[in-house]
C-alpha cells in the first residue's frame, strides 16, 4: 500500500523540496528496496491518470457547452427565417421595420439598464512585501489600473486570473472580450458562478437574451446560490 | 490527408482546445445521423461517444502518440466511434467484435483508448467521487488548474501553503484507498 509517509516523501521529491542528502537517500532506496520503487512508479502514474481525467472532464464540458450553444443558434436561425418571410410579405413590411427600429432603441437602452446590475468585485486582499505571483495584477485591479491588470492577469492562466481580468475588460467597456473570458471559465472553478452571472449580463447587454436566460434559468436552479436573488431579478426584467 | 485535416491535425498537436471544439461541430452531426442508422442508438448516446472519441483523439494528438494520418480525419474519427459504439453496445456481454476491429486501420494501432492507462478516466472518477468536496477542489486545483500551494490556500481559505499540502497528501491517501478497494493499487 503506498502509506501516507511515502506520500509525504514522494510529493517533496517531486516538488523538489528534499535537501541533497534526502535526495540522495531517496534515490538510493529507489534503486535498492523493489517495493519503494513499485509504489513510487505507481504514484506517478496515478498523478498522470488524474491530469488526464481532469483535462478530460475539462474538454467534455467544452464539446457539451457547443451542442448547447448550437441548439440556441439553431432556434435563433429558423426564428430569423420568419421574421425574414413576414418582412417581404405586402406593404405591411414597412410598417413592421418600423416598429421593429423603434423597439429596438429602447431595447438598447434596456440592455445598457442591464449594466448597472453588474456585481461589484473588489478584488482580493493583497499582502504587501509578499512575492506571490497574483500581488501585483491584483494591485493593479485594486487600484483601477485595468489596462495594467489585464496584462498581468492574462500571463498567469488561471481561472482566477481570468476571472480577475474579465472584470477589468468590463470597467474598461470591452464588454465582448470580458463575455468571452466569463465563458471560458471552467465550471469547476470556484470563480464560475461569479463568472455565470457576469456572462448573463453581459449575454443580455450584447443582445443574446436566449443565452442569458439559458444561463441565469440555470442560477436560480441553485437556490443557495449567492446569485439566486439577482438572476431571478434579471428575469424578470428580461 | 488533405490540407485542412494537416491543420487541425497541426493546431490541435499544439494543444488549440477551439480546434478540438471546430473539429467536433464540424462531425458530429454527420456521425450522430450515420450511428443512429447503422446502430440505433440515440442522439445522446452518439454525442457521447463521439465526445469521448474527441477526447482521445485530442489526448493522443498533444501527447504526441499520434503524429500522423494516412487516412483522412474523418475516417479515423468514425473508426474510433465505430470501436467505441460496438463496445457500448457489447459492454453488458463483454465481448468485443474482433471483426470490427479489424476495420481500423493502421492508424488506429498506435490510438490508445483511455481505459488502456492504469487507471481510466472511469475509475478516477468513481473514486473522486467518493471524497469530500474539498478533496476533490484541492486535487482539481492543483492538477488541472495547476496552482502552486499558495494559490490553493488563498483559493480555499486554508490558512497557508503548508497547511494546503499536507491537505492535498491527505487527499491523495484518501483516493489511493478508494482505488485500492477498486484493486487498482496492489495493497503491498
Amino acid at each position: 500500500m503506498i502509506t501516507q509517509a511515502y506520500i509525504d516523501i514522494f510529493e517533496n521529491y517531486l516538488s523538489g523540496e528534499l535537501s541533497p542528502d534526502e535526495k540522495l537517500n531517496f534515490e538510493s532506496r529507489l534503486e535498492m528496496d523493489q517495493e519503494f520503487r513499485f509504489s513510487f512508479e505507481k504514484y506517478k502514474e496515478l498523478e498522470c491518470s488524474l491530469k488526464r481525467h481532469f483535462e478530460r472532464e475539462s474538454l467534455k464540458n467544452k464539446l457539451r457547452k457547443s451542442d448547447a450553444d448550437s441548439k440556441i443558434k439553431g432556434r435563433r436561425g429558423i426564428s430569423r427565417l420568419h421574421i425574414g418571410r413576414f418582412a417581404v410579405i405586402g406593404s405591411a413590411a414597412v410598417i413592421l421595420l418600423s416598429i421593429l427600429i423603434y423597439y429596438n432603441k429602447n431595447d438598447d437602452q434596456e440592455q445598457a439598464n442591464f449594466l448597472d446590475m453588474w456585481p461589484y468585485e473588489e478584488g482580493l486582499v493583497v499582502k504587501m512585501g509578499s512575492s506571490i505571483k497574483y500581488n501585483p495584477a491584483m494591485n493593479a485591479y485594486r487600484l483601477e489600473n485595468w489596462e495594467e491588470a489585464i496584462l498581468l492577469f492574462s500571463e498567469l492562466k488561471t481561472d482566477t486570473a481570468a476571472y480577475f481580468e474579465g472584470n477589468a475588460r468590463f470597467y474598461l467597456k470591452d464588454y465582448v472580450k470580458a463575455k468571452k473570458i466569463f465563458l471560458s471559465i471552467d465550471n469547476n472553478s470556484s470563480y464560475y458562478p461569479d463568472a455565470q452571472i457576469r456572462f448573463a449580463i453581459l449575454s443580455i447587454y450584447c443582445g443574446e437574451k436566449q443565452v442569458a436566460k439559458i444561463t441565469l434559468d440555470d442560477i436560480i436552479q441553485d437556490s443557495s446560490s449567492e446569485y439566486h436573488d439577482l438572476a431571478l431579478q434579471l428575469l424578470e426584467m428580461m | 490527408m488533405n490540407k485542412e485535416d494537416l491543420k487541425y491535425l497541426e493546431r490541435i498537436r499544439a494543444g488549440s482546445e477551439e480546434s478540438l471544439v471546430d473539429l467536433y461541430r464540424k462531425y458530429r452531426d454527420n456521425f450522430v445521423t450515420w450511428s443512429q442508422t447503422q446502430f440505433s442508438v440515440s442522439e445522446e448516446q452518439a454525442k457521447d461517444i463521439f465526445q469521448e472519441t474527441m477526447i482521445d483523439f485530442y489526448q493522443n494528438t498533444v501527447s504526441g502518440q499520434l503524429d500522423q494520418l494516412t487516412c483522412s480525419l474523418k475516417t479515423y474519427l468514425f473508426q474510433i466511434a465505430k470501436f467505441k459504439l460496438i463496445n457500448l453496445l457489447n459492454k453488458d456481454s463483454r465481448t468485443t467484435y474482433l471483426s470490427d476491429l479489424n476495420l481500423i486501420n493502421s492508424e488506429s494501432q498506435i490510438y490508445t483508448m483511455d481505459n488502456e492507462s492504469d487507471f481510466n478516466s472511469d475509475q478516477i472518477n468513481e473514486a473522486l467521487s467518493k471524497l469530500p468536496e474539498d478533496c476533490q477542489k484541492v486535487l482539481r486545483l492543483y492538477y488541472h488548474n495547476e496552482y502552486d500551494m499558495t494559490s490553493i490556500a488563498r483559493e480555499l481559505n486554508y490558512k497557508n501553503a503548508n497547511t494546503a499540502k499536507s491537505k492535498k497528501s491527505l487527499c491523495m491517501q484518501k483516493l489511493i484507498r478508494e482505488l485500492a478497494k477498486m484493486s487498482k493499487i496492489l495493497v503491498l
